[in-house]
């Protein structure tokens, strides 16, 4: 599938395939069509983590992307070799060996101590930046720049990888379902009487370049979930509405805080991975991008829908042009979506499966 | 916030936003707007559960204030994070008023 190689302009309509599991069809839609297939008292549930600029470089030839903030506050890192952003991943030069207690200087104030190397890999290491509190946001915010891949034609401002709602920085990269959800379609949707719920997730990083590695992610990432939104996505529940994640990192900081069978609130660390056997305790619905198989992103997707029906709509994406990764178009995989739609103004062409 | 029907918006304005200072033009009336700004907004938000304000914070010991006056004693000025405590215990206190213009005096009392 060709990838979106920046960030969408307004005269570039965004595509919204959509999958109705239980008709096993699929439709051709917009973006715009969205709010048509939420029924009022449902919920739509966003990430509202903010992306922070993640790649910091030591030299020519050391890149560091952060993965995950630990506990005790340092982080999970991994190194890159030669090259740039503009280079696919998996072509940049092998990073040197880093070992405890190396010193790394990012320049521009940012600078960190190796603490330990990963057992599965020499690129994975713990680093503990050497400043704290504001003297740390600040020197990270002026010595890192966006985690961005080669697809891209340019280089990503800090702008360009947030979502219109972010709020705390915690994501390493952008949570990209929510990307197209401007503020004019969200208020669409909330007057369609349907509720709006937040969680807090640190999305993580996508790729790693090395497939043995990219086969650990996602890695455990933190999640909170306020009291608030807990109560509200519960009453959704309980009067029968449908939980609609915003973005796969949605999915699991929901099914993590639903794993007793009762939405809790609270602040976790999950390493929750979803496949074709899980079963879903909150989420009814999905909004995301196009994923291909054999990635963490489509097994996550097979907990909604088959696999025979998520191959075939994705062939087909594939086929009229649709575009993935963060920029690209959505996907809004949906049981009942084909009966919501009927009764709605949208005309969309649905197709079978088989 | 407004789609999240709650919030506070505080605006950092200045005394030059109601006294004419000689040559401070540009910057006196974007600080009159910002006032009149954030009074609108407690005007349009109020319904969405969202409160606008804006806080006068005083003479501050920064950057700008000593690239525009180089010969004032900054012992005399207040420091930002004093007036910053302020400003979080008012953004905390339901009885900030929406819509209010608050002036923090040089020991970071409001009024």
């Amino acid at each position: 599938m060709k990838s979106a190689a920046g960030p969408r302009q307004g005269q570039d309509p965004e595509r919204l395939l959509v999958i109705d599991p239980r008709a096993d069809r699929f439709a051709d839609c917009r973006i715009a069509d969205l709010p048509d297939f939420l029924a009022r008292g449902d919920a739509l549930v966003l990430n509202d983590a903010a992306t922070l600029p993640a790649s910091l470089r030591a030299g020519p030839e050391l890149e560091l992307r952060l993965m995950s903030e630990l506990d005790d506050g340092s982080w999970l890192a991994l190194s890159l070799g030669r090259g740039d952003q503009r280079m696919p991943t998996e072509e940049r030069g092998a990073p040197p060996l880093l070992t405890v207690g190396t010193e790394l200087d990012f320049g521009h104030g940012a600078s960190a101590r190796v603490r330990a190397v990963d057992s599965a890999s020499p690129r994975l290491i713990y680093i503990e930046f050497q400043q704290q509190g504001a003297e740390l946001w600040q020197a990270l915010y002026r010595a890192a720049s966006p985690i961005q891949y080669a697809y891209l034609r340019a280089p990503l401002a800090l702008w360009d990888v947030q979502n219109v709602y972010a709020a705390r920085p915690w994501a390493v990269e952008l949570p990209s379902a929510g990307k197209p959800l401007r503020f004019e379609m969200l208020f669409r949707i909330a007057a369609r009487g349907v509720t709006l719920a937040w969680v807090t997730h640190a999305a993580g990083l996508s790729s790693t370049g090395d497939a043995a590695l990219d086969a650990r992610l996602p890695v455990a990432e933190r999640s909170e979930l306020s009291e608030e939104n807990a109560a509200r996505l519960r009453t959704t529940r309980a009067r029968g509405g449908r939980i609609i994640a915003v973005g796969t990192s949605v999915t699991r900081a929901l099914e993590a805080a639903s794993s007793s069978g009762m939405l809790q609130a609270g602040l976790q660390r999950t390493d929750l991975l979803l496949g074709p056997r899980s079963v879903l305790r909150s989420c009814a619905g999905l909004l995301t991008g196009l994923h291909e198989p054999g990635t963490s992103h489509f097994s996550l997707l097979e907990a909604y829908a088959p696999r025979r029906l998520l191959e075939r709509a994705f062939q087909h994406a594939e086929q009229q042009g649709y575009l993935q990764h963060e920029f690209g178009d959505s996907c809004l995989i949906l049981q009942g979506a084909l009966s919501q739609v009927l009764s709605a103004r949208t005309a969309c062409e649905w197709r079978r499966a088989g | 916030m407004a789609l999240r029907e709650r919030g506070t918006i505080v605006h950092l304005s200045s005394d030059a936003s109601v006294n004419a200072y000689p040559h401070w033009g540009a910057y006196s009336v974007s600080k009159a707007a910002l006032d009149q700004l954030s009074r609108l907004w407690a005007a349009e938000l109020v319904e969405r559960g969202v409160r606008s304000f804006s806080v006068d914070p005083g003479e501050m010991d920064t950057q700008m204030h000593s690239a525009a006056m180089p010969d004032a004693d900054p012992k005399t000025l207040a420091r930002p994070e004093v007036v910053a405590v302020r400003i979080a215990a008012l953004i905390r206190s339901a009885a900030t008023a929406n819509g209010s213009r608050i002036v923090i005096d040089s020991e970071g009392a409001a009024s």
